[in-house]
């Protein structure tokens, strides 16, 4: 078992299994590197994480860490489908599992939450989960208002009138979509 | 646990700081439509879009926008600021540029578009600029900004305004530009007879001159200059004969086209003598009303290398090439490995037939050549035992169900085509 500490004043610390664990990259490397060491009795401190988040992190690598390892998948080759190559610098189809949909602070009032777990896991390397969330927030997005994306983003509008005139002009091609 | 007002604007700082292989992420999973609204949020998306924009490095312009973008191109306005938008976010990193088939969209308004590609389209390596109607002094800068870098140019069917079909001196003043060019298409610009000659860059490859009126001194001149050139695609006709055996000797890839059945016999003459001068050639393709028995002997006893033959269009009913015999030569040569006879349907259900004659055959292209009539119940027939994939569109009507008769002729050729994977019915 390791031990995971938040950032938090005092910290709050996590014991999960070592296997659930390296999931994430950034542990799993920092383990192999200090291979000797007891880590079993040694906390890691995580300065980017607060307690909630890691605890939705702790909760998601315990649910997978017994998934198989993601497969690097060779490009099928599919003459068949000639017309789609258009499509070729999208990322690949990710579905989001169902436990994952369940799991993910989807709420709207939530949201600060779902920003704060992709960073956490984009700092602590857990592909599959990133994959998941990015997905999530695109659909999200998806088919939204400038507004509504604003918003949901958390972004502050600094474009001059002038400039979002200009912007919005620029792309009137793409409005009735 | 309740997030005091402080620790709720460091988790929008937070977001702001979002890294950039998120934004990147996230914008892999977007269409067109929403990266532009991404844009228009705040500057640091509009700055983040360009991991968006970045990864597009070949645009096929009216392509894109009809089917990616969705976009009605008939409106003009629209169209000329949609394209001057797009090749604005794509253009410094576009290393391949379609502008081919305007159409109608030739005479509307495309003025911020030409300006665009002048100003941002700077890294280009490969252009197609075919099937156009342009401005002289607008293709001449267009040569100054992207020529030096330019490795392939299209420049089919090309008109100029006031001045009719491209003409030699035009294309000498641009390709006085092209100092890397390797790849150059002028197919079907009836003016170019090549006079511009000592312009032609000679770092050039492959050189397409179907359907221009190609002087065969020029030509020879140019390949003279060119010595590495591998592919040369030519028309036969009045003005263009067949070049100097010691010119064609590096060649690997050689196409004739020819309409007129009248340049028949002296074509077979004038091959004849070169045939054996193309101890390189891998590729040769000869348009079907070309092709004699005479010409399939000198092949098959000449070009014992050649690894793929093309013989493509219906050939007219004259009775100089008898077509099983044909056939049963081409197993003479032991490397033809792709063989493709699209829209020659003399051939079609022939070249099924008596595929076992050919015994390197993988690959074999009967395309509009062979219908679903001229093969009931003769499948168990087609022998070829290292043939991989068949293509035969145009076989059946597009309403029928494709994949499966693909799937059901795979499976009933496999006892007698063993390597066989795929079937292509469109």
């Amino acid at each position: 078992m390791i031990q995971l500490c938040s950032n938090d004043d005092p910290p709050v610390s996590f014991t999960v299994p070592r296997k659930a664990v390296e999931l994430s990259k950034t542990i799993k490397t920092m383990l192999e590197d200090l291979e000797g060491f007891d880590m079993e009795q040694t906390p890691i401190p995580l300065p980017n994480v607060d307690a909630p988040t890691l605890e939705l992190i702790v909760k998601w690598v315990e649910q997978h860490q017994d998934d198989p390892p993601p497969v690097e998948k060779p490009r099928v080759e599919d003459d068949d489908s000639d017309d789609s190559d258009a499509d070729d610098d999208q990322e690949p189809e990710v579905v989001i599992p169902e436990w994952d949909k369940k799991f993910l602070p989807t709420d709207d009032e939530q949201k600060n939450q779902l920003f704060k777990l992709l960073n956490a896991a984009n700092y602590l390397e857990i592909k599959p989960l990133l994959d998941i969330g990015c997905k999530y927030v695109a659909d999200k997005i998806s088919g939204q208002t400038v507004e509504w994306v604003r918003d949901y983003l958390n972004m502050e509008n600094d474009y001059t009138p002038e400039e979002e005139a200009k912007l919005k002009e620029e792309i009137a091609w793409a409005e009735g979509l | 646990m309740s997030a005091p007002e402080g620790e709720e604007s460091g988790e929008e700082a937070a977001m702001l700081q979002l890294p950039d292989e998120l934004a990147e992420k996230i914008l892999g999973y977007l269409q067109l439509p929403d990266v532009l609204v991404l844009e228009r949020t705040c500057r640091w998306w509009f700055d983040a879009a360009v991991l968006y924009w970045r990864k597009i490095t070949v645009l096929d312009l009216v392509t894109f926008l009809r089917q990616k973008a969705r976009l009605d191109i008939g409106n003009a306005f629209r169209f000329d600021a949609a394209a001057s938008g797009l090749i604005k976010r794509t253009g410094p990193y576009l290393k391949s540029l379609d502008i081919s088939r305007f159409g109608p969209l030739e005479y509307g308004l495309r003025i911020c578009l030409e300006e665009a590609i002048l100003n941002y389209c700077t890294k280009l390596e490969c252009l197609k600029i075919c099937n156009r109607l342009l401005d002289r002094q607008w293709l001449i800068k267009l040569f100054t900004v992207t020529g030096k870098q330019l490795r392939s140019l299209s420049m089919s069917h090309l008109y100029i305004k006031n001045e009719g079909s491209l003409q030699d001196e035009l294309l000498g003043v641009l390709l006085e530009n092209c100092s890397r060019l390797e790849t150059l298409i002028l197919s079907d610009n009836p003016k170019i007879s090549l006079s511009c000659h000592t312009s032609f860059p000679s770092s050039l490859r492959v050189i397409d001159v179907q359907g221009c009126i190609a002087n065969h001194r020029h030509l020879t001149e140019i390949c003279k200059r060119c010595d590495r050139l591998e592919s040369l695609r030519i028309t036969y006709g009045k003005s263009t004969m067949l070049l100097p055996a010691q010119l064609l000797n590096k060649l690997t890839d050689l196409r004739i086209d020819g309409n007129a059945a009248s340049v028949l016999m002296r074509m077979e003459d004038a091959f004849a003598a070169d045939i054996a001068a193309l101890t390189h050639l891998r590729s040769l393709t000869v348009s079907s009303n070309l092709v004699t028995d005479g010409l399939i002997e000198q092949v098959t006893t000449a070009l014992l290398g050649l690894e793929c033959l093309s013989v493509p269009g219906q050939r007219p009913p004259l009775d100089v090439l008898n077509i099983s015999t044909c056939i049963e030569k081409l197993g003479r040569l032991p490397k033809l490995k792709e063989v493709s006879m699209k829209g020659n349907s003399p051939f079609g259900q022939r070249m099924l037939l008596l595929a076992h004659h050919l015994r390197a055959l993988e690959h074999l292209d009967l395309s509009f050549a062979v219908k679903e009539r001229d093969m009931v119940g003769l499948w168990d027939l087609v022998k070829s035992p290292h043939l991989v994939t068949l293509a035969i569109r145009g076989f059946v009507p597009p309403t029928r169900p494709m994949n499966a008769i693909a799937t059901s002729l795979v499976a009933q050729l496999r006892p007698n085509c063993p390597c066989l994977i795929r079937v292509t019915l469109w």
